[in-house]
Order: C-alpha cells, then sequence, then structure tokens
C-alpha cells in the first residue's frame, strides 16, 4: 500500500494492489474509489472490496480499464442486490478515458464537500508501479491546487 | 443582479470606450444601455461579444469580465475541469441509456428465478432508481464543477 498526500493535506489518496484487499478491509473515512481492471477479477474479491469501500464512507465508485464496464456492472449488481438501500451510491466506467482525465475526475470531481477528503485507488497486477502514467496523473490529480 | 442587463456593470465594461468603440451588436433578444451599448441577455454570446471588444481594447476589460462573470457564480474553467464536464456528460449518456433499456427490456437477474412478481418487480425499481440517482448526481457535479462550489 502507497499514500500520497497533497502539500496542504487535503487530499489523501491510499493506493492498493487488488490482490492485498481482497480480505484486508479499505482504511476509514474514503470518500470514492477508483478501480483498475484489465483482466478477470475474482468476483468475492472485488464483493469483498465494495462492502468493505462503502463501510468505510466511499459514495462514489469508478472504473477504469479494458474490462471497465464488467467491473461497473458487477458493483451494480452488488449495490443493487442487498436489503439495504444502497442506491445513493454512484458508479462509472471509463474504459474509453485516458487516465489523466478519469484520474482528475476522480479526485476533483467526484466529493465537494468541505473538508480533508481521502481516496482509495485498486490496481490489478503491480499496474502503479510499472506504469510512469499511471503514477504522474494521480500526483497532479493529488497536488495541483 | 443581471451582468448583461444591468447599466451599471456595462459602464464598468465598457466605460472607458467612446460610444462608437463600445457600439457592441449582437442578435438576439436584448435590451439598450444608454446610448452606447446594446448587450444580448444571452450570457453565452454577451461574453464572446466581450472577450472580442477586449482584444481592441486592452486586457483590462477581460479581468473585468472575469471578476464579474465570476461574482455571477460562473468561471473560467480549466482543461482538466473541461475534460471532467465532458467525462461526467459521457457517463449521463451511457447512464441514460442503460434506463431507456431497462425500461424497454427488464431483465432478471440469476437468482431471482424463484422470487415471487412482486419481489422482482420491486428489484427492478431499485435498479432504475438507482440509475436516475445516478444522472442526477452526474448533473449536479457538473453544476459544482462550473460554479467552483
Amino acid at each position: 500500500m502507497k499514500i500520497l498526500t497533497s502539500e496542504d493535506n487535503k487530499r489523501t489518496l491510499f493506493i492498493y494492489n487488488m490482490r492485498d484487499l481482497c480480505k484486508e478491509n479499505c482504511p476509514e473515512n474514503i470518500v470514492s474509489c477508483l478501480i483498475q481492471s484489465s483482466q478477470k477479477v475474482d468476483n468475492d474479491c472485488i464483493k469483498h472490496i465494495v462492502f468493505s469501500a462503502i463501510d468505510a464512507g466511499v459514495v462514489f465508485f469508478l472504473t477504469w480499464g479494458d474490462r471497465a464496464e464488467y467491473l461497473h456492472d458487477l458493483v451494480d449488481d452488488l449495490i443493487e442486490n442487498t436489503d439495504s438501500d444502497l442506491t445513493h451510491i454512484v458508479t462509472t466506467h471509463h474504459e474509453d478515458e485516458p487516465f489523466e482525465d478519469v484520474a482528475w475526475l476522480f479526485m476533483r470531481s467526484t466529493y465537494f464537500g468541505p473538508d480533508k477528503h481521502r481516496y482509495l485507488a485498486i490496481f490489478q497486477d503491480d499496474e502503479f508501479d510499472r506504469d510512469e502514467l499511471i503514477k504522474a496523473s494521480l500526483l497532479m490529480a493529488v497536488n495541483s491546487p | 443582479m443581471n451582468l448583461y442587463t444591468d447599466p451599471k456593470y456595462a459602464q464598468q465594461l465598457f466605460g472607458h470606450l467612446s460610444p462608437n468603440e463600445s457600439r457592441v451588436v449582437l442578435g438576439g433578444s436584448g435590451i439598450i444601455l444608454g446610448s452606447a451599448v446594446l448587450i444580448a441577455v444571452a450570457p453565452e454570446a454577451a461574453m464572446t461579444a466581450i472577450a472580442a471588444k477586449a482584444a481592441l481594447a486592452g486586457k483590462d476589460i477581460v479581468q473585468t469580465a472575469e471578476k464579474l462573470a465570476s461574482n455571477e457564480g460562473r468561471k473560467i474553467l480549466t482543461t482538466q475541469e473541461n475534460r471532467s464536464v465532458r467525462s461526467l456528460e459521457r457517463q449521463i449518456a451511457k447512464h441514460e441509456t442503460k434506463i431507456a433499456e431497462f425500461k424497454a427490456n427488464p431483465t432478471v437477474r440469476p437468482g431471482m428465478e424463484n422470487m415471487s412478481k412482486e419481489q422482482v418487480a420491486a428489484q427492478q425499481a431499485k435498479r432504475i432508481e438507482h440509475l436516475e440517482k445516478e444522472v442526477k448526481t452526474f448533473k449536479d457535479n457538473i453544476s459544482k464543477i462550473k460554479d467552483d462550489k
């Protein structure tokens, strides 16, 4: 797990590999969650992540990558098939958009509350460590004034 | 206060120009401010005209226009903010398509085969409610980006 924090301390981003969150709980007080998926996902792992994230406060899920729409529909299924009313939780999929734009949307345009914001980004297969563009895009979204 | 129809603000925008210089004529409905300036009520058209006039009058007028636009709750969006707006607009289109398709052909998910008709109907209503709330959130977020709230 890695943590990026803006200089003014207003935005904190937690970055996980998906496999590491399959059994752990998400950090607390998160507002938005971005999940990257380019390969088949373990449905049980996604179920654990989604409900753990909702327990942590997430109200906005974004998916990105080749399998973003599949993952989005999976998250929708989970949200809509519980006894609790979770219809206030928003989900989006961005398989056809540059990561730079999705990163900005994720950290700057999904939550507008006045407090300090904490975000969660989850990547399959160490994508964050392998892709410099992903790293640079998230750094910019965290640090830009 | 309406930036585009209030003589006080027209004076701020065009007061240092001669009547001929400040004669801005735009299409659409508008009102005459004093004897010199006709400003369209449509905000976008007015802003375009103000920006065009600024090319002649210098950057002071642009700064005034931006300040006044900001006072109106509007702001000049950055490239990234514009991209966020477009991305949210794409999500609105995608989700509205999902709503239309689901209403036209409500599906029964695996595991719902043994549910009663009432339970299936409730589940399908929940699906539509979820999609509609999402569309509303996307629209609200676009407004917040544009208003900088």
